[in-house]
């Protein structure tokens, strides 16, 4: 009876062994099988795209210009083309980018810099060699471009007016602070000018009297900004034009416990920013849509590349999203 | 129908086959899964260790690639920067190598337009090579034209490129550099994870073998155990023994067949040689008995041989003397003579031949005439024999030496008339056996019991006790009834001192008559 209950302990441990040896020589197989899974080395994936464009930008990468590089290379899987991104932080580099672009045999440049403007020779230049120039968010109108894609800064202005006149609070006056982010230089720029006329627009009518200081985030950090002005204690509304800055001060505001006595509106639709809102954080954020643009653009130039005349001045809708009513 | 049948016959003949029955079976088989285990973790091994190997060679092969373009780039720098300076023929020539070295490379390196960034860069890097080179062979020429602002121009622009070219490189080593670390890091990942699976399975494996080497050992031993136990069992004399048993393999199961089947032959021819060895060993005791018989009769015969003269002078004489007594009209004495002729006649036989109990009761009458002469009144004897008795054969000369025996040494000095009596019924003896029980009972003295004792041990001891008539003794009577009935108990004696003694016959009847007689012969 013993050397039964022996014998079938044995064999149970030997089938129990075996099925555990069988699972494992599988699983083995499946990891060596998903070695293939590894990132493609050098070679592994030849290119079969068949045009290259160059896209010049700002050497700061914002979530706009993310957004954009993501829409145009998106888009650029579909129709066959690839794009080399060239960022530039000065005049030296600007030029270089576009000689590099030339050099490399690109068939178009888009241009997404602060200041698009002070490109307009080296676009000249490209458009005069042959190549085709897109020119992104902010327009260089003297410059030869083939097309400009964008959202009207100036309607944008008025966005952000209608925003804040919306969401300000009905006290005697109000004191508003609009603060220019990465994508806008300084005055000089002309994106900035039609923004600014166009908030001013949009303001000046609705709220009185209304004091509207403007600064750039390039000169100064905008948590310092918002600080300063929260400790001065006379802006009851914040502009923002960036998302990074967005979050910025919206995070000031918090520290400050002054959330509930504070306009913020603010610009973008990143995580953050829409959860901001959302949570009545942020009262709006006006909103482009780069990805879309980035589409927009890369088939502005794929017409254009196929000799077709597209429209020269294409603007992308600006949309807005609100937090809720009885949010603060 | 048939067809299926067939099939079904083949099928379960194929089953039978694939089953692992034998010892061969279960060692190949288990061979052959750890052959397999082992296979599959060495072909794993060998399988990644390739493509890792593959994998960490195509990692530095760009690496390696744009060094060399780097090189060949400074190299040929180098030798267009001698020759505007010296245009020495020398390193005209080293340029010419270089450019076709880095026209080489630039071809390896335009590997097309691909959304990868790296590969992108590179087939940039590819195509910079051309205008690098055109700037260069711009200088070359505008140095042969001796056009010194031109070819400082080129120069300037064969500068330019280069530091295009070369801020690329830098760019695509850190770019692959951080790739490159990922894949690694992913590769040793994956390779760890592989390493651990295999060791496990090594382990299984060894696991699994040690198991089985206990297991199968316990197969192979536990058979090969269980049949030396039954050997023992065997030389120990114990041949019924059951082999049977749950073995795990064809080798076992016939080795235990075969060795049940040994052990039946082996009981059997065993008992075949006990019932020869006991047939031989009662014919060797009847050998031995017939010659002790033969003995005992040749003694006797001497002895009688020794006590007799000469029969026929005995005879001869007698009847001479029983002539004379008729003649003298001597009835008494011719009567004497008659009944000592016949007892003479009667003891003068071979003590081998077989005689009848009604024989033997002749002769003791007879003899009881002769002593009635003698002793007169002062012996009575008397006979009481049932009619089956009288058909008991028997050897001769058994009555007479006992009722002698009573006579000398029971009735001798006895003072008063002496009773013998002769008592022969039919009986069973303790075996069932139908016997003749035939007692000799006196009235004498007795024996006490250390006499009776002795008596009966020289009696069954082969004593060779001489017969005051006859020469033949207790002893010899004893054997002789032993030899012929074939057993032992065939004489008992009882005696109370003073009291007179019993010897009682037990022999067995081949056939009996039922009447019963009763004599009392007196003077």
């Amino acid at each position: 009876m013993l050397k039964d209950k022996k014998r079938i302990a044995l064999k149970v441990i030997e089938v129990g062994l075996t099925s555990i040896l069988a699972v494992l020589l599988m699983v083995a197989f499946f990891q060596v099988a998903g070695s293939a899974n590894l990132p493609p080395t050098f070679l592994a994936v030849q290119g079969n795209a068949t045009v290259q464009y160059a896209l010049i930008m700002d050497m700061e990468l914002t979530a706009a210009n993310d957004a954009l590089i993501d829409g145009l290379k998106a888009s650029a899987k579909d129709v066959g083309s690839v794009v080399t991104l060239y960022q530039v932080d000065g005049e030296k580099s600007l030029a270089q980018a576009f000689e590099l672009a030339s050099l490399t045999q690109c068939e178009g440049i888009f241009v997404k810099l602060r200041k698009n403007a002070g490109a307009t020779n080296y676009i000249q230049k490209a458009v005069q060699s042959g190549m085709r120039v897109v020119v992104i968010d902010h327009d260089a109108p003297d410059s030869l471009r083939d097309a400009y894609i964008g959202a009207n800064p100036v309607l944008v202005g008025k966005k952000a007016a209608e925003m804040a006149i919306k969401w300000a609070k009905p006290i005697q006056s109000q004191s508003v602070m609009v603060l220019l982010g990465a994508s806008h230089q300084d005055a000089t720029g002309i994106a900035s000018s039609a923004y600014l006329n166009g908030f001013r627009q949009g303001v000046e009518n609705a709220l009185n009297p209304t004091n509207i200081e403007v600064v750039y985030t390039s000169e100064l950090a905008s948590e310092v900004i918002i600080e300063n002005a929260l400790k001065a204690g006379k802006v009851q509304i914040f502009v923002c034009t960036e998302p990074e800055d967005t979050i910025k001060a919206m995070n000031v505001l918090i520290d400050y416990n002054r959330i509930k006595e504070v306009v913020l509106i603010g610009s973008g639709n990143i995580p953050q920013v829409v959860d901001g809102v959302e949570k009545g954080l942020i009262e709006a954020s006006i909103q482009v849509d780069y990805v879309a643009m980035g589409v927009e653009a890369m088939r502005l130039m794929t017409k254009l590349i196929g000799d077709n005349a597209p429209t020269a001045y294409q603007l992308m809708p600006i949309n807005v999203i609100e937090g809720p009513d009885n949010a603060k | 129908m048939q067809n299926n049948s067939k099939l079904r016959g083949k099928w379960h003949h194929l089953i039978k086959r694939l089953k692992v029955t034998t010892i061969r079976a279960k060692v190949l088989g288990f061979t052959l899964v750890l052959l397999f285990g082992l296979l599959i973790g060495y072909g794993s091994v060998l399988f990644v260790t390739n493509d890792l190997s593959e994998s960490f060679d195509a990692l530095f092969d760009r690496s390696l690639m744009l060094s060399d373009l780097e090189k060949s780039m400074n190299a040929m720098e180098a030798h267009v920067t001698r020759y505007l300076e010296t245009k020495d023929s020398d390193s005209f020539v080293g340029y010419m190598t270089e450019r076709e070295r880095l026209l080489e490379l630039s071809k390896r390196l335009k590997v097309g337009l691909s959304a990868d960034e790296a590969e992108l860069r590179l087939h940039n890097l590819g195509i910079l090579v051309t205008p690098y080179l055109e700037a260069a062979e711009d200088a070359i020429q505008q140095k042969r034209a001796r056009n010194i602002q031109a070819t400082l121009k080129a120069q300037a622009t064969l500068m330019t490129r280069s530091q295009f070219l070369k801020e690329g490189i830098q760019g695509l080593f850190r770019l692959d550099f951080s790739k490159n670390l990922n894949r690694y890091v992913a590769m040793t990942e994956q390779m760890g994870k592989i390493n651990v699976l295999l060791l496990w399975i090594f382990l299984l494996l060894l696991l699994l073998g040690m198991v089985f080497v206990v297991d199968f050992t316990q197969r192979i031993s536990e058979p090969i155990e269980a049949l030396s136990l039954h050997a023992q069992q065997l030389s120990s004399g114990n041949y019924h023994i059951d082999v049977a048993g749950d073995y795990g393999y064809d080798e076992a199961i016939v080795l235990s067949q075969a060795f049940s089947e040994v052990a039946t032959h082996m009981a059997r021819s065993i008992e075949e040689l006990k019932d020869k060895a006991e047939t031989q060993k009662q014919l060797r005791l009847s050998a031995v008995e017939n010659l002790r018989m033969q003995n005992l009769l040749k003694q006797a015969e001497l002895l009688a041989l020794q006590s007799q003269i000469n029969p026929h002078f005995l005879f001869n004489t007698i009847n001479a003397g029983l002539q004379l007594a008729i003649l003298e009209d001597a009835d008494q004495t011719a009567s004497f003579l008659d009944h000592m002729a016949r007892m003479f006649r009667y003891n003068i036989q071979r003590l081998d031949n077989t005689v009848s109990f009604s024989d033997e009761l002749e002769n003791l009458k007879h003899y009881y005439h002769l002593m009635k002469v003698r002793f007169q009144d002062m012996l009575v004897m008397t006979f009481e024999v049932e009619a089956g008795c009288y058909g008991l054969s028997m050897p001769p000369m058994i009555l007479q030496p006992i009722v002698e025996n009573a006579l000398v040494h029971g009735l001798k000095h006895k003072e008063t008339p002496g009773h013998i009596h002769i008592l022969a019924q039919v009986g069973v003896d303790s075996t069932g056996v139908n016997c003749a029980v035939v007692t000799v009972s006196d009235d004498g003295a007795g024996m006490d019991q250390e006499t009776l004792e002795r008596l009966v041990a020289s009696a069954y001891n082969q004593g060779i006790a001489l017969g005051h008539t006859t020469g033949l003794g207790l002893a010899n009577v004893y054997e002789r009834l032993k030899v012929f009935f074939d057993r032992r108990e065939v004489l008992s004696i009882s005696s109370e001192l003073g009291k007179g003694t019993h010897v009682t016959l037990t022999l067995p009847l081949l056939g009996s008559g039922k009447e019963a007689y009763h004599e009392s012969t007196r003077n």
